[in-house]
């Protein structure tokens, strides 16, 4: 005789019956005989809960809330045998639901970080106000030096420097009259380097002018930056890396190791956007250079100077933030400029090259 | 039914089979756990490899199997417990919290910029602001997570259920932690009473809710001992909060109620020890494996062991690479040893346990609350609770 134990999903009080397996049904009987619940075996399933082997657990398809439970382990054998066709149930190894559920999850992050984010942050920039911008510059100027150097940023401000400087923006139409409202300063970094932040806020390294040979490089770069600032990507760029790593934090954060995944991916996908934007701001600069008649000489020497420094470290293309330099110092010496003159006199360079003195 | 014709058919005689033990009416219950330490490990380790694999795409699947599990060894009068939650719920609560929650983690980051970039010296400052403010979310997360598990525990086909308020639940452990950390952790006795007491008194099993008998003795009791293991916590390494830690578990253990049935807690300050000792010891050994198995593989990979002396050459990798395998390896041990810790905690509960008292079947009657559909979201994104 077998035993099962049935608890109807109402009460933890079960009744003792005794089991009757044919090859369709499952009957439960009581002490004379009679028939208390019976089911086509088509109509239960295996408990999806129950793992251990020592007995078996059916569930009603009907009552998903009631239990069979028979105990006898040498059951199982005859017991799989026979309902080898139940499922573990409510869930069923339901391979193509599993797919389409990994799918739509795939595909929604893969929608949101690569669709959603940049997206989402290109107008996120049109949202922020230009007053804002501004001052998330100015605390981005002050802290990039401060970051490098673990000094506070000491700017230079000699006279003659500026007006050279000054002298320059002007050259490349970048002075005041210009609408894009540049703050463009000199800060004492000894180290060959020079950024945008937000709002038009563009720092120069000294250590940069001081690696310079010519003023047309400096000309070059600060172009390049300009580039930058005029497609506001310093803040777009922000915006992005804030939205995948936010993303990614939510939604991958659970397993172990995500958050190191999460700086792979944020370094990957952040320099493939990066190489865009450099680009961007290449072609940018090209293009104020040649207007104000300034070689790109300067610039394709510049880039050349510094190849081999960035990327090629570390030879994944696809981690380096830059576009190969020989490709962007080729690009440069491939615009012509007709009758162009130094960027600035001997003068004035000298005294840029001062101004931190 | 193709398979049944291969049966002989006396098979299908119920006489010709051995007779099941009659059901014992369990009229003192017992509370027990099962689960065999090479079966978890075993589980646990094969969904980290597939968790690599998936890049974690598993994981909702590897909770679900995970807790089945557990769940499913450990009996109370002598019924399992099924866990009967379903994968894709897990999937579906995540989305539903991220919906809500990446803009705030998108804000909360741009906020930490711009307050670190105004003042880059406290940047460090307000890293650990946003770790804390993250964590004690967590504290709701991993409430309603439980809510979620209960809702999907059954027993003899009838539900478990959480309620109360995660929020409360969060305070409460907001102002019970601070004055922890005001006393210097004396008054955590009292804490860790006064939390353990609002989840039980919050769970229900059936229609049947938890107790807590408040009228036998007072965390004060607890006193003496914790002040005793509280001085020698910087001598012991630590180790004597084991011995602490047994005796709130008497203390406490031994005050929840379900009905008339009681449990007595027989576990000593070694058996605690015990819990933990091996964990860390292999926690311990294996992250240096997975170092020595990182530093092989890049030697290998990259063939950057340029003097031979079976040491990967630094300058010749990337510097992302040997960070990034590292900490992966290890982040990847550490979720093994922390589930696996998790089957050692139950087995030493259920070696401490035994049940006093009557349980009366009938009494216990369905849970009248509908489980809600979707769950455990935030602290899957927060990554809280282990399970």
């Amino acid at each position: 005789m077998t035993v099962a134990r049935y608890f109807d999903g109402q009460s933890a009080e079960g009744r003792t019956l005794e089991a009757q397996f044919t090859p369709e049904r499952l009957e439960l009987l009581d002490a004379e005989n009679r028939t208390v619940k019976a089911w086509a075996l088509r109509d239960l399933w295996r408990s999806a809960g129950q793992v251990a082997d020592d007995r078996l657990v059916l569930v009603p398809k009907d009552a998903p809330e009631s239990r069979v439970i028979i105990d006898n382990p040498t059951l199982e054998y005859l017991i799989r045998q026979r309902i080898a066709d139940l499922r573990r149930g409510p869930q069923s190894r339901n391979w193509k639901g599993r797919l389409g559920l990994v799918a739509a999850f795939v595909a929604v992050c893969g929608f949101f970080i690569f669709y959603g984010v940049p997206n989402l942050a290109a107008l996120g920039v049109h949202l922020i106000p230009k007053e804002t911008e501004r001052r998330i510059g100015e605390v981005v100027a002050e802290a990039v030096p401060y970051m490098f150097s673990g000094k506070p940023a000491r700017y230079c401000e000699s006279r003659e420097g500026r007006a050279a400087l000054d002298r320059l923006l002007a050259r490349l139409s970048l002075g005041p009259s210009s609408g894009l409202d540049l703050k463009v300063r000199v800060v004492q970094v000894p180290i060959a380097n020079a950024f945008a932040a937000p709002g038009g806020h563009i720092v120069v390294f000294s250590g940069l002018l001081d690696d310079a040979n010519e003023p047309d490089s400096i000309a070059g770069i600060l172009a390049h930056e300009v580039g930058h600032v005029i497609k506001r990507h310093a803040l777009r760029r922000w915006l992005r890396e804030r939205g995948t790593t936010g993303f990614v934090d939510v939604l991958i954060g659970g397993v172990p190791g995500a958050s190191v995944l999460t700086s792979v991916a944020d370094v990957a996908l952040g320099s493939s956007y990066s190489r865009a934007d450099e680009a961007e701001a290449d072609a940018i600069a090209l293009d104020l250079l040649a207007k104000a008649g300034i070689s790109t000489k300067g610039l394709a020497d510049f880039f050349d100077s510094i190849r081999g420094q960035g990327d090629g470290a570390t030879g994944a293309w696809w981690l380096s933030s830059h576009p190969p330099t020989e490709e962007r110092g080729n690009r440069a010496r491939a615009v012509t400029v007709p009758n162009a003159t130094p960027a600035l006199d001997a003068a004035d360079w000298q005294a840029l090259k001062a101004i931190c003195r | 039914m193709s398979a049944v014709s291969d049966v002989p058919e006396d098979l299908y005689n119920p006489t010709a089979l051995p007779t099941a033990p009659p059901d014992a009416s369990h009229r003192r219950p017992a509370l027990a756990y099962d689960g065999r330490g090479r079966e978890v490990f075993g589980l646990v380790i094969g969904n980290a490899f597939l968790g690599l694999v998936t890049l974690g795409l598993n994981r909702f699947w590897a909770r679900t199997r995970y807790r089945r599990y557990l769940w499913n060894h450990v009996s109370f009068a002598g019924d399992r417990l099924e866990y009967m939650g379903r994968p894709d719920e897990l999937m579906v609560g995540l989305f539903a919290t991220g919906a809500i929650f990446v803009p705030v983690f998108v804000a909360l980051g741009l906020a930490i910029d711009l307050l670190s970039f105004s003042a880059p010296p406290f940047a460090p400052l307000y890293q650990a602001g946003a770790f804390v403010l993250i964590f004690i979310l967590g504290q709701l997360a991993a409430f309603r997570a439980r809510r979620f598990r209960l809702s999907r525990t059954t027993w003899r086909g009838l539900r478990f259920h959480q309620d109360g308020s995660a929020f409360g639940y969060m305070l409460r452990w907001l102002g019970w932690t601070v004055l922890a950390i005001a006393t210097a952790g004396l008054t955590l006795p009292f804490r860790n009473k006064s939390l353990y007491r609002y989840r039980m008194r919050h769970t229900w099993v059936g229609d049947q809710q938890l107790t807590y008998d408040d009228d036998s003795g007072s965390p004060w009791r607890l006193m003496p001992r914790w002040f005793l293991c509280w001085l020698l916590l910087g001598p012991t390494l630590f180790m004597s909060y084991a011995w602490y830690r047994a005796a709130e578990l008497r203390h406490i253990v031994a005050r929840t109620r379900l009905g008339t049935v009681a449990p007595t807690v027989v576990i000593s300050g070694w058996r605690v020890l015990k819990i933990y000792f091996w964990p860390v010891v292999l926690a311990i050994v294996l992250v240096i494996g997975v170092s020595v198995l990182a530093n092989w593989l890049l030697i290998y990979f990259i063939g950057a062991d340029t003097f031979g002396y079976g040491l990967a050459d630094r300058s010749k990798i990337p510097p992302w690479v040997q960070p990034l395998l590292q900490a992966v390896l290890v982040l990847l041990v550490l979720g093994i040893v922390q589930q696996f810790l998790l089957h050692r905690e139950l087995r030493a509960i259920g070696e401490a346990l035994s049940l006093e008292g009557r349980l009366d079947a009938a009494v216990i009657r369905q849970s009248p609350v509908r489980p809600r559909r979707f769950g455990e979201g935030l602290a899957d994104a927060l990554d809280v609770g282990g399970l």
